[in-house]
């Protein structure tokens, strides 16, 4: 296979915009910056085809900073990792929709709250975490937790309760990969 | 003229690249996505 981001990297190394010392964390840097543009875009394309777009953005706002710091479920190749993802997302979308018991969601919302704030953060083979980010992931996962449960409550409070509800599915999809992990 | 703007481009370019690492160095866990395997000298980027 053709190593896209090293020939990339080859060419800044060689226009002399980086050294060549960089070139490892420039390569790490292509891959993720490829990886987050496609796994977005295939997001945006599921949710366009649900018709759910805002709904989609809603609860990227609170999965994706609970999931960046409480970590969770990783597929051991990308392929496999971008079938999980897009399934996983279309799911989500589809439960948003679901009329479940509004018990069995807030149920569901509070045992999620507990997985997340005693499992986070969990590392996975490519990234281990020492102790410092341990305790900074945890604090920061934490506290996303607090306000995104917050601004749940909020939300109910006010009567909108359609935001109200993507915001809980998106604690309750992030706590949900945390399990998987 | 020609290169300057290739040269330009490939700063811009490198600029998010950058950035790209700085976020997942700071971060758990690379978003719902696969997780690329950090590089040594990655852990210089940590802001904490």
């Amino acid at each position: 296979m053709i190593r896209w981001e090293e020939t990339f990297v080859e060419k800044l190394v060689s226009n002399e915009i980086i050294n060549e010392k960089e070139a490892d964390l420039y390569k790490f840097g292509t891959e993720c910056l490829v990886l987050k543009l496609i796994h977005c875009i295939s997001y945006l394309c599921i949710a366009a085809c649900f018709q759910m777009v805002p709904e989609l953005i809603v609860i990227g706002c609170v999965l994706i900073p609970l999931r960046r710091n409480a970590g969770g479920y990783h597929a051991k190749t990308k392929t496999g990792c971008y079938i999980f993802s897009c399934c996983y997302i279309a799911v989500i979308l589809f439960l948003s929709k679901a009329q479940i018991n509004q018990v069995l969601w807030w149920g569901a919302l509070a045992l999620s709250d507990a997985v997340i704030f005693i499992k986070s953060p969990a590392d996975n083979e490519n990234k281990r975490l020492d102790e410092e980010e341990l305790v900074h992931y945890r604090k920061k996962a934490r506290l996303i937790l607090f306000i995104a449960n917050a601004g749940c409550l909020v939300l109910y409070a006010v009567h909108f309760y359609y935001i109200g509800n993507l915001v809980r599915c998106g604690i309750i999809a992030a706590a949900f990969l945390l399990v998987l992990s | 003229m020609k290169s300057q703007l290739k040269k330009l481009s490939f700063k811009i370019v490198s600029k998010a690249i950058l950035n790209s690492a700085k976020t997942e160095v700071n971060s758990s866990c690379f978003f719902i996505g696969y997780q690329p395997k950090l590089p040594d000298n990655a852990k210089k980027l940590r802001k904490f």
